[in-house]
C-alpha cells in the first residue's frame, strides 16, 4: 500500500509526539528506540546554517556571521547563545541573528532601531522557517537511507505579496 | 524502490509515498514526523489517501478490469 498524507506544519519548541511514538514502538520498536536516541541538537545547527545559506544566494538577501546595532557595534552572541548566522536585507541591514538554545529552539535577535524593522524582520523569520522546514525534512530522509534530490525557490503570491519558500523533493530507497 | 515525494508551500507539507510493502509506509511517515517534532517542526495530520492502485497484490487492478 501506498498513500498520499497532508500535514499543517509548525516551528516551534522541540518536543517528542509520544502518540506517534507508542504506535511506531509497537510497529518497530528498533527505529523508535533509534529516533528516540538521535541526538537532535547537531543536527538542529546544521539545518539552520544551511536555511541561511540558501536563502542568502536569493536576490536581494546576504548573510553574516554576526548582527549589529545601531552604532554599528558588532555582536556574535546573544543573552549567552552564538549567532549562527545572520540574514540582511537593504531594508534591514544590521541584520536578523539566528540562533538556537541550549534546547533546540530556534530564537531570533535584532536592533530594532528602525521603525519599519517588525514587517522585514517578519518577511525574514517566515522564509527562514520554510526553508529550514525543508532541510529538515531533507536531512531525516538522508538519515534514514534515503537519497535525496531538492528543489527550491523563493515565490511571491500574486495576491498578497507575500514571499515563501516553495520545496519539492524527492528521496529514494533502493 | 522505495520514494517518497515531499512538497513544503504555505506551512503544508505533503508527504507522498510509493513502492512500500503492506502498511510499512505508515510507520515511516510515523518516523519522519517524530523527527521533525524533536527538531521543532511539529505536524498535524490534514488528510491521508491510499493510493490503492500502487498496492502490490494488484487488487484495484482486478477492481478496474471488473468495472470495465
Amino acid at each position: 500500500m501506498s498513500k498520499i498524507v497532508m500535514l499543517t506544519a509548525q516551528l516551534g519548541a522541540p518536543q517528542i509526539m509520544n502518540d506517534l511514538l507508542c504506535q511506531l514502538k509497537n510497529k518497530n520498536p528498533l527505529l523508535a528506540e533509534f529516533i528516540e536516541q538521535l541526538e537532535i541538537l547537531p543536527l538542529i545547527k546544521e539545518c539552520a546554517e544551511n536555511a541561511i545559506a540558501f536563502l542568502a544566494r536569493q536576490n536581494g538577501i546576504s548573510s553574516d556571521t554576526a548582527i549589529y546595532d545601531f552604532y554599528g557595534n558588532r555582536s556574535c552572541e546573544y543573552h549567552g547563545m552564538k549567532i549562527i548566522g545572520a540574514l540582511k536585507t537593504e531594508g534591514f541591514d544590521k541584520g536578523l541573528g539566528i540562533m538556537v538554545d541550549k534546547d533546540g529552539s530556534i530564537r531570533y535577535a535584532a536592533d530594532t532601531y528602525r521603525r519599519d524593522w517588525q514587517l522585514e524582520s517578519n518577511r525574514l523569520t517566515k522564509l527562514f522557517q520554510d526553508a529550514f522546514m525543508a532541510e529538515s525534512v531533507k536531512a531525516i530522509l538522508q538519515i534514514m537511507g534515503y537519497e535525496v534530490q531538492i528543489r527550491q525557490e523563493v515565490q511571491r503570491d500574486a495576491a498578497t505579496g507575500q514571499e515563501s519558500v516553495f520545496t519539492a523533493m524527492e528521496g529514494i530507497k533502493l | 524502490m522505495k520514494t517518497i515525494k515531499v512538497t513544503i508551500n504555505q506551512g503544508k507539507l505533503v508527504l507522498d509515498f510509493d513502492g512500500f510493502e503492506g502498511d510499512t509506509c505508515s510507520d515511516e511517515e510515523r518516523a519522519v514526523r517524530l523527527m521533525l517534532s524533536k527538531m521543532g517542526v511539529t505536524t498535524d495530520a490534514e488528510d491521508e489517501r491510499k493510493k490503492a492502485e500502487q498496492e502490490p497484490n494488484g487488487t484495484a487492478e482486478r477492481e478496474n478490469l471488473r468495472n470495465a
